[in-house]
C-alpha cells in the first residue's frame, strides 16, 4: 500500500526506492542440515538444496530474523548490505 | 541489524557438538541476546553447568564458565554466588541433571531464593548417555530404559519449583525464540532464584524412539501444543493432557539469600 | 602474614581446627551436621560472619563439597568438615577438586565405621579411603594431627599446602582428637601462603599450563578480566575437554608428578628415640598418644624401642619407614582399624623386617598398656 503525503506544493512525493535485500550467509561447515531455517522462513526465502540452505528469493526477506533465531548451530546469519553509492536510501 | 553472536562465543571450539536438529543452540542464542540486551559485562557473567548435552553449552560461551559434576551445578554456583554476589550467575542444566540427581539442590536453592538464574533445558530424556528415561519423560513414552513405555508419572517442573518456594518460575519452548529470550532476560534481570524451564527437542534419542519425527516436526509439535495459562484453563481431555503450558507462573519479590547473609554480617561483624 | 597477640585457651581439637582455619585466612565454610565433627561448623558459623566471611550449612554433604569448590574457584579459601558417612558422600566432588586442581581443605573427624557405625566413638578406619576414596588415578595430601596443638598447626599447614600445590588437602582427625580438650597457645603470628596468581594477561592465560614448578598459576572467576573454563573432564592446558591421547596422558602424569615432586616438602614425621631403636612402633593420630607413653615406659625398662609418627599419612612416608625397617627387628603398627596402614608399612619395609599389626575395632582407644605389652613380646622375640 502506498501512502501519499501532500507536500507544501500539493505534489505527491515520489515512491521511495526499495532497500536492497539483506545478505543472508550460511557458515557451511557449521550447518547440520536440520531444516529449521527453511521451516521458519514464512516468505520462502530459503530452500534446502543438497542438504544446505540456499537463498532462493532474497527479495522476499522481511528481516524477521527468525531463521537466525531458530538456527541452533549459529550457521545462518542475516547482515544488512552496506549503503550503495548514489541511488538508493541509506540502510541503517 | 543482525545480532553479532560471535562476540560471546569461543569460536575456536565451533562447530557445536550438538546433534543436527538439537534445540539447545536455540536456547543459547536466546540467552546471548538477553545478556546483550541487558548490557552485561562478560567478565561479570558466570555460567555453571552440570552434566548432559545442555551442560556442554558452557564450554562454548566466552564468559566465566564451570562444568561441574552431574546434578551439582547449583551447589558450586551457590559457593560462587556467596563469595561474589556481584556476579550474574546462570546455571545451565537439563531435566535429568536438575530434577533427578540434582533434585535436592534444586529445591534448596529455590527455598533459599539465592540470586541464580536456572535455565533448565527439558528434552524429556537423558540425551547424552543414549536416551534413558528421565523424571520429565511423559508417561507412556519410550526410552532406552523404558522400552515398553514409561510407567512413571513425570514432574511438572514449574510446580516442583513453586512447591519449593521459587520466587520466579516460567516455561517456554524453543519454538518461540523471541518470547523465550524475553523470559530469560527477565529471569537474569530479577533478583532471586529464577527458573526458566525450556522445552527443546532431542530428535536423536527421544525423537527416534517415539517416532516424533525430525527436528522441524518436533519443534512444530512444541509450537502447536504450547498454550497460555489462560487458554489452558478451558481445555479438556487429550488437549489438556498434552498441553505445554507456557508463560510466567510465579514472580514474587522475596528476600534474597546473599542479601540476607550480608545483613547478618552487618549485624554481628566485629572486624 | 597475619598477626595477633598470643592468647592462651583450653579448647577441643575441633575448636582448634576452626581457629587454625581462621588464622590461615579461611573465608568460606560449607558443611553439614555430622557427629563428631559438627563443632567445627558451629564454631565457624559464628567466627566467619563476625569476620565478614561466609558460612552456609548446605542441604547435604555433596552440596557442601560443591560449594567449597565453587567458592575457591571464585578466590576464597574454603573448608568443609565431616565424618565417615559424609566423607563417603563427598568423594565424587573431591575427585573433581583433584582433577580441576582446586585448593580446598576437607576435615574428616573419623568415627567407627563402616556405614553408620559408631557415631560417637573413635576409629581410624578411613585412612585408605582418604587416599583412594574417589575413583581414578589421583593424588592427595592427608595430614593427621595427634593433639589440639596440631589440630591448629596442621590446619594452617593444610591450607598452605593446598594453596601452594593447587590440590585438595584432607585433615584426618579422629573422635578422640576432635573432642579432647587441651591447652592451646594461639600463636602471635602465622605464616600464610596464597595461591600463585596468573603471570600473563587474560588473553594468554591457560588455567592448566605446565610450568617448571608443576603448579599452574590460578586466576579467580570474575577477577581482573580472566575468563576461563574449568571442567572435570580430561582437559588440556586451556582447560577445555580433550580426546587427544597425548594431552590426556600429559595431564594424568603431571597431576601425579605434582605431588611426587614436592614429596619431601609434604611428608612430615616425628621420630621419638629412633636412633638406637631395635624395635619400631609406627602410630598416628590419637593412637600415637598412647604410643608415646608405651615407648617411655618400655625405655624405662631398658627396651630399645622407638616411635615413628607420621604427621603426613599421604603421600606415605615410605622412605622414612624403609630406613627404620633396615635398622629394627620389627615394626609394630597399632591402629584403630584392621591394619590399613600396617599394609603400607609392610610394603615400604619390603621385607627388611616383619611387621606386626595391633588392631582395635571395638570403638575404644588403644591403651598404652596394649602397646607396651606388644613391645615387650617383641623384645622377647615373640612377633605376635
Amino acid at each position: 500500500m502506498s501512502i501519499e503525503r501532500p507536500s507544501a506544493g500539493g505534489q505527491p512525493s515520489p515512491a521511495r526506492p526499495k532497500k536492497p535485500p539483506p545478505e543472508i550467509t550460511v557458515r557451511v561447515s557449521w550447518c547440520k542440515s536440520c531444516g529449521l531455517c527453511v521451516a521458519y522462513c514464512k516468505p520462502g526465502v530459503i530452500a534446502m538444496e543438497s542438504d544446505l540452505p540456499q537463498i532462493v528469493a532474497a527479495e522476499r526477506c522481511t528481516r524477521c530474523l527468525q531463521c537466525e533465531a531458530i538456527c541452533p548451530d549459529f550457521a545462518i546469519q542475516v547482515h544488512e548490505r552496506p549503503a550503495e553509492a548514489g541511488g538508493g536510501s541509506a540502510t541503517s | 541489524m543482525s545480532f553479532d553472536y560471535d562476540e560471546y562465543l569461543r569460536l575456536d571450539k565451533f562447530p557445536l557438538f550438538f546433534c543436527s536438529g538439537c534445540g539447545d543452540g536455540i536456547v543459547l542464542k536466546a540467552t546471548l541476546r538477553a545478556i546483550d540486551h541487558i548490557g552485561l559485562d562478560k567478565n561479570k557473567v558466570m555460567m555453571v553447568s552440570g552434566i548432559g548435552c545442555s551442560s556442554r553449552t558452557s564450554g562454548y560461551v566466552d564468559v566465566n564458565t564451570l562444568h561441574t559434576t552431574h546434578g551439582r551445578a547449583l551447589t558450586f554456583a551457590t559457593g560462587i554466588k556467596m563469595v561474589r554476589p556481584d556476579l550474574h550467575v546462570i546455571v545451565v542444566t537439563g531435566d535429568g541433571d536438575c530434577t533427578a540427581i540434582g533434585g535436592n539442590h534444586f529445591i534448596h536453592a529455590a527455598r533459599r531464593n539465592i540470586d541464580i538464574t536456572v535455565l533448565l533445558y527439558n528434552n524429556w530424556i537423558y540425551g547424552m548417555t543414549g536416551g534413558q528415561v528421565s523424571p520429565a519423560t511423559p508417561t507412556g513414552a519410550c526410552a532406552s530404559t523404558a522400552q515398553f513405555g514409561s510407567i512413571e508419572p513425570n514432574f511438572d517442573i514449574v510446580k516442583l519449583a513453586q512447591g519449593a518456594g521459587a520466587s520466579f518460575a516460567a516455561r517456554e519452548t524453543v519454538a518461540r525464540p523471541v518470547p523465550l529470550e524475553r523470559l530469560i532476560e527477565q529471569a537474569i534481570r530479577r533478583k532471586g532464584f529464577s527458573l526458566v524451564e525450556i522445552l527443546t527437542p532431542c530428535p536423536t534419542t527421544y525423537g527416534r524412539r517415539n517416532k516424533a519425527g525430525d527436528a522441524v516436526q518436533m519443534v512444530e509439535y512444541l509450537r502447536t501444543h504450547s498454550v497460555s495459562q489462560a487458554r489452558y484453563a478451558g481445555l479438556e481431555g487429550e488437549d489438556k493432557d498434552k498441553a505445554i503450558v507456557t508463560g510466567t507462573f510465579v514472580d514474587e519479590e522475596r528476600p534474597e539469600y546473599t542479601d540476607e547473609y550480608r545483613k547478618l554480617v552487618d549485624r554481628v561483624r566485629t572486624r | 602474614m597475619s598477626t595477633r597477640t598470643a592468647i592462651v585457651r583450653v579448647m577441643s581439637g575441633n575448636e582448634a581446627v576452626a581457629a587454625g582455619a581462621m588464622a590461615a585466612g579461611l573465608r568460606f565454610f560449607a558443611g553439614y551436621p555430622i557427629t563428631p565433627s559438627s563443632e567445627i561448623a558451629e564454631e565457624l558459623s559464628v567466627m566467619l560472619p563476625k569476620s565478614g566471611g561466609w558460612f552456609i550449612q548446605m542441604e547435604d554433604e555433596i552440596a557442601a563439597m560443591g560449594a567449597v569448590i565453587g567458592a575457591s574457584l571464585a578466590g576464597a579459601k574454603s573448608l568443609t568438615a565431616t565424618s565417615g558417612p559424609g566423607f563417603s558422600l563427598k568423594q565424587e566432588n573431591l575427585g573433581f577438586a583433584c582433577m580441576a586442581e582446586v585448593p580446598v581443605v576437607i576435615v574428616n573427624v573419623m568415627r567407627g565405621g563402616p556405614s553408620t557405625g559408631l557415631p560417637t566413638m573413635p576409629a581410624q578406619g578411613d585412612v585408605m579411603q582418604a587416599r583412594w576414596g574417589t575413583h581414578g588415578d589421583h593424588t592427595i595430601v592427608v595430614l593427621a594431627p595427634n593433639s589440639v596443638r596440631e589440630s591448629f598447626d596442621l590446619t594452617v599447614r593444610a591450607f598452605n599446602l593446598s594453596e601452594r600445590l593447587r590440590t585438595p588437602v584432607i585433615l584426618l582427625l579422629d573422635e578422640i582428637i576432635g573432642h579432647v580438650n587441651e591447652k592451646l597457645i594461639l600463636p602471635e603470628s602465622v605464616a600464610v601462603l596464597n595461591r600463585k596468581g596468573p603471570d600473563v594477561p587474560p588473553e594468554h592465560y591457560k588455567p592448566y599450563r605446565s610450568t617448571e614448578d608443576k603448579v599452574p598459576p590460578m586466576a579467580a572467576y570474575g577477577r581482573d578480566g580472566y575468563r576461563f573454563h574449568v571442567t572435570g573432564l580430561a582437559h588440556d592446558e586451556t582447560g577445555f575437554p580433550t580426546n587427544d591421547p597425548k594431552e590426556i596422558e600429559k595431564l594424568a602424569l603431571r597431576l601425579h608428578a605434582k605431588l611426587e615432586w614436592y614429596r619431601d616438602e609434604i611428608v612430615d614425621v616425628e621420630r621419638v628415640e629412633c636412633d638406637d631403636a631395635e624395635i619400631g612402633v609406627f602410630a598416628y593420630g590419637a593412637t600415637s598418644r598412647s604410643a608415646y607413653q608405651a615407648v617411655r615406659e618400655a625405655r624405662g625398662r631398658g627396651i630399645p624401642v622407638g616411635l615413628l609418627r607420621p604427621r603426613t599419612l599421604w603421600p606415605f612416608p615410605h622412605r622414612e619407614v624403609s630406613a627404620l625397617a633396615q635398622r629394627v627387628r620389627t615394626i609394630l603398627v597399632p591402629e584403630l582399624n584392621l591394619g590399613q596402614m600396617a599394609h603400607e608399612v609392610e610394603w615400604a619395609a619390603a621385607g627388611a623386617c616383619p611387621i606386626a599389626a595391633l588392631a582395635r575395632v571395638d570403638g575404644q582407644p588403644i591403651s598404652p598398656r596394649q602397646i607396651l605389652e606388644q613391645v615387650e613380646r617383641a623384645a622377647k622375640g615373640d612377633q605376635r
